[in-house]
C-alpha cells in the first residue's frame, strides 16, 4: 500500500489528544533502536498527551509507558491518525 | 565463585532488587573492560558465594548510549553464569525485548517481573506458565520495595546458577531487528492489560506537575526547596566539620608537631592538614546533594523536570538534566559535576560538566559579598551581586554554544517518564553513601596534592614571610604582572587567585594574611588598595577561573579523560582574562 493512500502524518503533528498507529521510525539505527526500547515501535498506537508551553517537546504515551521528545525526533516518526 | 549480573531497563527497580538481594556489602570496583566503576557484591545463594554485578540500566544491548556500551563490554570481557533481567509488570510490552535479546547471548537468564504488586491493582494479568514456556526462562514475579516474591527469585537464580556451563565471556552480537516484534508478539499472547489504563495516579499527578502554566514554577519551586534543602541543611554540618578539623589541630595536631622544625609543622599543619580539610568540607553536601537529588530521580521527577526546562536548554546542545545540574551547582559545583552521572549519554554530560563550574556557588559568593560590601554602596551593591549573576549563566551558556559541536553533536532528546514512586529509602542512602566513598577513594589524593604545592609556592623559601613576595609565590607573581597588570589586579591580588586556585573558601583568608590585617580591618584595607573597576574585574575573574582544585579532581574523576580536564580548566582561565580585560580596559578608560 502506498504511504500517501493511508495519509500517514508525522507524530510531530498528530493533534493533541489524538491518536494514532506507528508506521514509520527513524532511519537511524541507532535511534531506531532507543525508540523501540520505548515502545514506539511498527504497528503500536501512540498518543499525544501534551506539549510544553514554549518550545517543541511533546509528551506522548505508548502503552504504559510515557515518553518524552523534541519535534525534531517526532518528526522522524510517521503515523496513521485514528478516528477518535 | 559464580557470577550472576543483573540486568534491566531504567526504572525498574534494579538497583532497589539489588539491595535487597545483596544487602549491605556493596562495594563499586573496576572491570576488565569497562570504564565505569560498577557496583558488586558477594551474597551466599543456596550454599554457595555468588558475586552479583550490578549493570547500568539500559534499553537494549545493541549499540546508541554509552551505558549500552558499558554493560556490552563488560559482558565482553568478564565471565558470567546467568544474567536476572528485571522488568517492570506495568510496561512488560516493550521490556520482553530485553530478555530475548540477552537469551541470544546463550546466557542462562532468569526473568524477573519486579512491580506485580503495582501490576496487579492496575489490573494486569500474566500467564505464567505460557510466559515461562515461550521464553524458554524461568519467570519470577515479585515486588522488590516490599519484599514479595524474594524467596522465590533467590530459588531460581540459584537453580539457574547451578545448572550454569557458561565458559568463557560472551560476544554480544547485533540484535535481530525483528526482535522488538517477537517481544511484542510474546506480550500480546500472555499478558491482559484492561481497556482502560488511563487515569493512573501517574497522569493525574502529571495534570498538575507538567501543567502548561504552572508546570514550569512548580519545578523552580521544587529546585528551590531541594536546594535549601541540601544546602541550608549541609551548613552546620560543614561548621561541625570544620571546628572537629579545628579541634583536632589545635588540640591534638599543633602540640604534636611542636618539637618538628618549623618548615615540617608547616607543611603537617597548612599542607597536608588543610589538604584533607579541605577533602572533608565537601562530604556533607556531596552526602545531602545526593540522598535528595536521588528522591528527585526516585521518584520519577527528575525527568518531566528535563521535560519542562528543554526549550531552555535545547538552543545550547544541552537537555533538561543539564539545567538541573547547572542550578545545583549555584550552591557547590563539586556534587553537581558528580550528579551529571544520571544523563546516559558521554557527549551531553561532559558539556553540561564544562557548564557547571561557571555556576556562582556559595564559596565565591562568599567573595563576592565581602568586596561587594567594601567597595560599593549600598544601593549598587545588590545590582553588581545581581550583574555576576548573569556573567554566570552567561558564560555558561557561551561555553555550551561553542562547544556543543564538539561534544554534543545532534544528541538526540527522547526520554522516559517513568511513573511517579514513592523513593526506596535504603537505595536512597546507600546511593549517596557510594558516592561519599566514590570521591573520597577518587578526589582525596589529588586535592591534597594540589594543596601541598599551592602551601609549598607560598612557604618556600621558609625564612620567608608566607605568601610574601618573597616565596615563590611572590616570584610567581612578578613573572605574572605583565598578565594581570592589564586586568587591573596587582601582585599581591594575583596571590590570593593562586590561593583560590585551591578554594574559594581561603581568598579572603589569604587577603588577611597577605594584607596582613586581620578580618576586622580587612575591608578597610582592601578599600584602600583597590578602586571598584579593580574589585569587579577581580571578581569577574574570580567568578570564571577554576572554581577550586576539587572540581578538577571530580572533572578528572567523572571523565577520565586528562585532554578533557585540561580543556575543563584553560577555557575558563582564558575565558576570566579576556572578560576582566576587556571589562577593566573599557571601564578605565570611561569612568576610570
Amino acid at each position: 500500500m502506498d504511504e500517501q493512500d493511508i495519509g500517514l502524518l508525522s507524530l510531530n503533528d498528530l493533534p493533541l489528544g489524538a491518536r494514532g498507529v506507528i508506521h514509520e521510525l527513524a532511519d537511524d539505527p541507532g535511534l531506531q533502536s532507543r525508540m523501540r526500547a520505548l515502545g514506539l515501535c511498527h504497528g503500536r498506537i501512540v498518543q499525544v498527551v501534551r506539549r510544553v508551553r514554549f518550545g517543541t517537546t511533546l509528551q506522548v504515551r505508548v502503552g504504559n509507558t510515557d515518553i518524552a521528545l523534541r519535534a525534531g525526533e517526532a518528526a522522524l516518526i510517521g503515523v496513521e491518525q485514528l478516528a477518535a | 565463585m559464580k557470577r550472576l549480573a543483573l540486568l534491566g531497563m531504567p526504572n525498574t527497580g534494579k538497583s532497589t532488587f539489588f539491595n535487597r538481594l545483596t544487602g549491605a556489602g556493596a562495594r563499586t570496583g573496576n572491570w576488565p573492560g569497562v570504564t565505569v566503576d560498577l557496583l558488586a557484591a558477594k551474597v551466599l545463594l543456596g550454599g554457595d558465594m555468588v558475586e552479583v554485578v550490578d549493570l547500568p540500566g539500559v534499553y537494549n544491548l545493541d549499540g546508541y548510549g554509552d551505558d549500552e556500551r558499558v554493560v556490552r563490554e563488560f559482558l565482553g570481557a568478564n565471565p558470567v553464569d546467568g544474567l536476572a533481567i528485571i522488568t517492570d509488570a506495568t510496561q512488560l510490552d516493550r521490556q520482553l525485548i530485553l530478555a530475548l535479546q540477552a537469551k541470544s547471548f546463550g546466557l542462562p537468564g532468569v526473568l524477573l517481573v519486579n512491580m506485580s504488586d503495582e501490576a496487579r491493582s492496575l489490573g494486569i494479568e500474566i500467564d505464567l506458565p505460557a510466559l515461562e514456556r515461550q521464553l524458554g526462562l524461568s519467570v519470577v514475579l515479585l515486588s522488590a520495595r516490599n519484599g514479595e516474591g524474594m524467596p522465590a527469585a533467590r530459588q531460581s537464580l540459584t537453580s539457574m546458577l547451578h545448572d550454569s556451563q557458561v565458559q568463557g565471556a560472551v560476544s554480544p552480537e547485533a540484535a535481530d531487528p525483528d526482535l522488538a516484534d517477537k517481544a511484542y508478539q510474546l506480550w500480546s499472547d500472555t499478558v491482559t492489560v484492561p481497556t482502560t489504563l488511563n487515569d493512573t495516579l501517574t497522569t493525574r499527578l502529571d495534570r498538575i506537575m507538567l501543567h502548561r502554566w504552572f508546570g514550569l514554577p512548580l519545578f523552580f519551586l521544587i529546585m528551590l526547596g531541594v536546594f535549601q534543602a541540601v544546602y541550608t541543611l549541609g551548613a552546620p554540618l560543614q561548621d561541625l566539620v570544620a571546628s572537629a578539623l579545628d579541634w583536632g589541630r589545635g588540640q591534638v595536631l599543633e602540640p604534636l608537631v611542636t618539637l618538628l622544625p618549623g618548615p615540617v609543622a608547616s607543611f603537617i599543619l597548612d599542607g597536608l592538614y588543610d589538604g584533607i580539610g579541605t577533602v572533608a568540607s565537601f562530604l556533607p553536601v556531596i552526602l545531602l546533594f545526593f540522598i535528595f537529588m536521588s528522591l528527585v530521580e526516585g521518584s520519577g521527577y527528575l525527568s518531566r523536570a528535563a521535560y519542562l526546562t528543554d526549550m531552555i536548554m535545547a538552543r545550547a546542545g544541552l537537555d533538561g538534566r543539564s539545567f538541573v545540574m547547572q542550578l545545583m551547582g549555584f550552591g557547590c559545583n563539586v556534587p553537581a559535576l558528580m550528579g551529571t552521572r544520571i544523563m546516559g549519554a558521554r557527549g551531553l554530560r561532559l558539556l553540561t560538566m564544562l557548564i557547571i563550574p561557571f555556576s556562582l556557588c556559595s564559596a565565591r559568593l562568599q567573595v563576592f559579598v565581602f568586596l561587594v560590601t567594601a567597595l560599593f554602596s549600598p544601593r549598587a551593591a545588590p545590582l553588581v551581586l545581581f550583574s555576576l549573576y548573569l556573567f554566570s549563566f552567561g558564560t555558561a551558556f557561551l561555553t555550551a554554544m561553542l562547544f556543543k559541536r564538539g561534544l554534543t553533536h545532534k544528541e538526540p532528546f527522547l526520554l522516559e517518564l517513568p511513573p511517579y514512586r514513592l523513593p526506596v529509602l535504603r537505595v536512597v542512602t546507600m546511593r549517596a553513601w557510594h558516592e561519599v566513598s566514590h570521591f573520597l577513594k577518587k578526589a582525596t589524593l589529588f586535592i591534597i596534592a594540589g594543596v601541598v604545592l599551592v602551601w609549598f609556592l607560598t612557604h618556600y623559601p621558609f625564612d620567608a614571610e608566607p605568601a610574601s613576595m618573597e616565596t615563590l609565590a611572590g616570584t610567581l607573581s612578578i613573572w605574572m604582572e605583565p598578565l594581570f597588570s592589564p586586568l587591573g589586579i596587582d601582585r599581591l591580588m594575583s596571590i590570593t587567585l593562586l590561593f583560590g586556585f585551591v578554594a574559594k573558601e581561603v581568598v579572603l583568608g589569604a587577603m588577611a594574611v597577605i594584607y596582613s590585617s586581620g578580618d576586622a580591618g580587612l575591608a578597610a584595607a582592601v578599600s584602600g588598595q583597590m578602586n571598584w573597576i579593580q574589585a569587579y574585574s577581580f571578581m569577574l575573574f574570580v567568578l570564571v577561573y577554576t572554581p577550586c582544585l576539587s572540581t578538577i579532581a571530580v572533572m578528572q574523576q567523572e571523565s577520565r579523560d586528562w585532554r578533557y580536564t585540561t580543556i575543563a580548566v584553560v577555557w575558563p582561565l582564558t575565558l576570566a582574562w579576556v572578560m576582566s580585560l576587556v571589562f577593566y580596559q573599557v571601564a578605565t578608560y570611561f569612568w576610570g
